[in-house]
């Protein structure tokens, strides 16, 4: 099995890490209490596409590694993931 | 365009940018997409706050090429232009989206085309007309769909069948352990034991002892019986050939 480069996770490592855990936000003077039902999360990664000698493809991704404009730029790609707290109903 | 040639030369040894196919990269995406669920399950267990996903959306930026077989994605590296965009795009489905949708199993597992001695040619066509296991296959008959039109090629049921039959015959090859003298009814007979070797009810074995056709007695999977009498009689030496079906015919060399 050949791999992904070490400088890319799984994207099953990669996902649950792009969702913050937001506790609900409470003010007691204004009587207010907001909690956060979902979260909407698109984000530019550079992705480690590996084919095995079988074709099987295992993917690795990260977000942009460098933060260094260079005259060649990695290439982004996109992924883009809608998650609802549990509980509440997604549109 | 020279890197993109050079890493399309590099092929899928899983170095370097090797081109996929898009079912093997969705496959892969759906597999990590089915981790991320259970790890959030599990989080879900020891944090009260916890999300569900439920869509996820991939970007890739790849070039398409057409080998005249499939087409395969070449992930763009640094530097290159003009790639094309693809959206993989999942969302959830539900338990009875899934029965809806999916192929109602039948007890016995469907014999997959891909595992059947069906030249690669006449696979492919197959699949692109949807084709990928066995089980498709009597469907499309039973609907009376003309294979010869749907693929554009001479492919029809009857030479499919055929191979499909020599390919499970090949999977289930006889095997002769012993021959041996014996007697049936009172009569001399040769009993030939084995593995698969009378498989199919519908057609008798055939056996043919030094060129003269004799009577087969009995037969099963196990073991096979054939008449020996004063027209078939055993010599010092002798060959026995039987045609077990139409795909299985074995020769034995019987030193009396």
């Amino acid at each position: 099995m050949s791999p992904v480069d070490e400088a890319f996770i799984p994207l099953a490592e990669l996902l649950p890490q792009l969702l913050p855990v937001l506790p609900d936000l409470y003010d007691a003077d204004a009587g207010v209490r907001s909690r956060v039902t979902g979260l909407d999360v698109e984000t530019p990664v550079e992705l480690d596409i590996v084919v095995d000698a079988d074709g099987h493809v295992r993917l690795g991704g990260t977000p942009p590694i460098y933060h260094v404009e260079t005259s060649t730029l990695p290439v982004f790609h996109a992924i883009r993931m809608v998650a609802v707290r549990d509980g509440e109903e997604a549109d | 365009m020279a890197a993109h040639a050079v890493a399309d030369d590099l092929g899928p040894t899983g170095s370097g940018n090797a081109a996929w196919r898009l079912h093997d990269l969705v496959d892969s995406l759906v597999v990590e997409l089915d981790r991320t669920r259970e790890t959030l399950a599990v989080k879900a267990i020891n944090k009260k706050l916890s999300y569900s996903v439920k869509e996820v959306a991939l970007d890739v930026n790849a070039f398409p090429t057409y080998d005249g077989d499939a087409v395969r994605f070449t992930t763009a590296a640094p530097g290159q232009e003009g790639a094309s965009k693809l959206t993989i795009q999942l969302g959830s489905v539900t338990d009875q989206q899934v029965r809806a949708t999916t192929k109602r199993l039948d007890g016995e597992p469907d014999e997959n085309l891909s595992e059947l001695d069906v030249d690669d040619a006449t696979r492919s066509k197959l699949r692109r007309i949807g084709v990928s296991s066995v089980a498709d296959l009597k469907d499309l008959e039973a609907r009376k769909v003309d294979l010869k039109a749907a693929t554009g090629t001479d492919i029809d049921y009857s030479s499919l069948a055929r191979k499909i039959n020599q390919s499970r015959r090949a999977k289930a090859a006889p095997a002769i352990e012993g021959v041996s003298l014996s007697q049936s009814e009172g009569e001399p007979c040769l009993l030939i034991e084995g593995r698969n070797l009378g498989l199919d009810p519908t057609f008798p074995p055939v056996a043919v002892l030094n060129d003269q056709l004799a009577e087969v007695l009995s037969s099963g999977p196990g073991h096979l019986t054939i008449r020996l009498d004063t027209e078939n009689s055993l010599r010092e030496e002798n060959e026995v050939v039987v045609t077990l079906d139409p795909y299985a015919v074995v020769k034995v060399n019987v030193k009396a």
